[in-house]
């Protein structure tokens, strides 16, 4: 079995292992607070304690259920950190409880939080509206090269995600992309 | 050729990630972990094309795309791969397929009518493993039988099955058969039409192995 001191770094890299002990539970509240910075937006920081220890709950919760030494992914820590916050995101939206700017810290920073000013903010949301409406004109697959495109995925990243390849991944992308130009234009908006 | 100028690029996705300010959760919306999978590339595509379709008119699951993006390719977490044994014999079965693959679309091409419309293609062959469920299929709590395609010839399995909330209900290991038999009695707590998540992993001979993606299955 693995020393805790061994679990921490790369997600992709390294296993937790059970059974969880005192030094284990160290480790990994130590390893979901540094997820949780990660994923968690500036205006969620005051629940990022509320955050991992709801993970940290639920991680705990199935080494506890695990039989044997079985490792468990790292990568587990992450998608654990990240699911709560999800869920911690929708539930303070439904409650309305989001402050009026946003921004996220740590890396994983709101591309919206970098609108300079109110006016542009509004002008943003605006384009944003068009640009949402104008996606939902589009023929469908066109529609999904052009959102992920949007969401700053690369040409060939999108296509294996979508299960396309390259050359048709190209081909939806720049005519979605056109498309799109001419549904803004028709609503008199310039990009 | 891209219509627009990178700035202008660059300007429509910062407008796009703006709409998050207004985003109100729908109901509907997927489950985060099916987000995370997504983003990492371990749905099978059609899957994430809803997914995807969705994020288009949803900005709440727009957003939580681009963070498990965002954290996926900062930490180094798999992104896009799809799960993929190493090891020589597969290999030689990739390089097979990627050849059959070369040689089906020079046919397709020259046999294609003149183009008109958004040309298909062939995806590439996904070698992970898939499951052998009925979508609208319902499992009785008695007899809860998951099964999937097989793996190569020699592969064990090892499968996890889990509650939405990732708490694992049962698990197994060294299965020789491409089913499992969830235990009625971790099933006896859930509610009717509670969805079972699970996930299988293939142990072949070789001591490479090839997990699945996560499936879902609902309890009648």
């Amino acid at each position: 079995m693995r020393e805790p001191k061994d679990l921490g770094g790369s997600p992709s890299s390294r296993d937790v292992s059970a059974p969880p002990g005192e030094e284990m539970y160290t480790h990994l509240r130590h390893e979901l607070a540094r997820a949780a910075a990660r994923v968690c937006p500036l205006w969620l920081a005051d629940r990022r304690e509320d955050i991992v220890q709801t993970a940290l709950l639920r991680v705990m919760d199935v080494l506890g259920k695990r039989e044997g030494n079985e490792p468990l992914p790292s990568s587990y820590l992450w998608r654990v950190a990240y699911t709560v916050t999800i869920d911690e995101i929708r539930r303070a939206r439904r409650k309305q409880e989001v402050p009026l700017e946003e921004g996220h810290q740590d890396g994983v920073e709101s591309l919206a939080a970098a609108l300079p000013d109110p006016e542009k903010t509004r002008e943003g949301r605006e384009i944003g509206s068009a640009i949402r409406d104008c996606l939902s004109r589009l023929v469908r697959p066109r529609r999904l090269a052009v959102t992920l495109y949007l969401q700053q995925h690369s040409v060939p990243e999108l296509s294996r995600l979508l299960g396309w390849s390259a050359k048709r991944g190209e081909n939806l992308v720049y005519r979605g992309l056109a498309d799109l130009r001419q549904c803004l234009i028709s609503k008199g908006v310039r990009p | 050729m891209n219509p627009f100028e990178p700035a202008e690029i660059e300007r429509l996705r910062r407008s796009f990630a703006s709409l998050t300010k207004e985003a109100l959760p729908e109901e509907g919306c997927p489950a985060p972990e099916r987000i995370w999978e997504a983003a990492r590339g371990k749905l099978a595509p059609s899957d994430t094309r809803d997914l995807v379709d969705h994020t288009a008119a949803c900005p709440a699951c727009a957003e939580a795309w681009r963070l498990a993006a965002g954290v996926i390719a900062e930490t180094g977490e798999e992104r896009i791969e799809r799960a993929r044994p190493s090891g020589p014999r597969w290999s030689l079965i990739a390089a097979a397929a990627a050849a059959l693959i070369v040689m089906v679309t020079l046919v397709t091409q020259l046999r294609r009518p003149p183009f008109d419309e958004d040309p298909t293609y062939r995806a590439p062959e996904d070698t992970s493993l898939r499951s052998l469920m009925q979508e609208p299929q319902t499992l009785a709590r008695e007899r809860c039988e998951l099964r999937w395609s097989p793996g190569p010839p020699g592969a064990s399995y090892s499968i996890e099955v889990a509650m939405e909330d990732l708490t694992i209900l049962s698990s197994a290991r060294g299965l020789n058969e491409e089913r499992y038999l969830v235990p009625a009695a971790a099933l006896a707590k859930l509610p009717a039409g509670a969805r079972l998540l699970w996930r299988v992993e293939a142990l072949l001979p070789d001591g490479s192995k090839v997990s699945s993606a996560t499936f879902v299955s609902k309890l009648e």
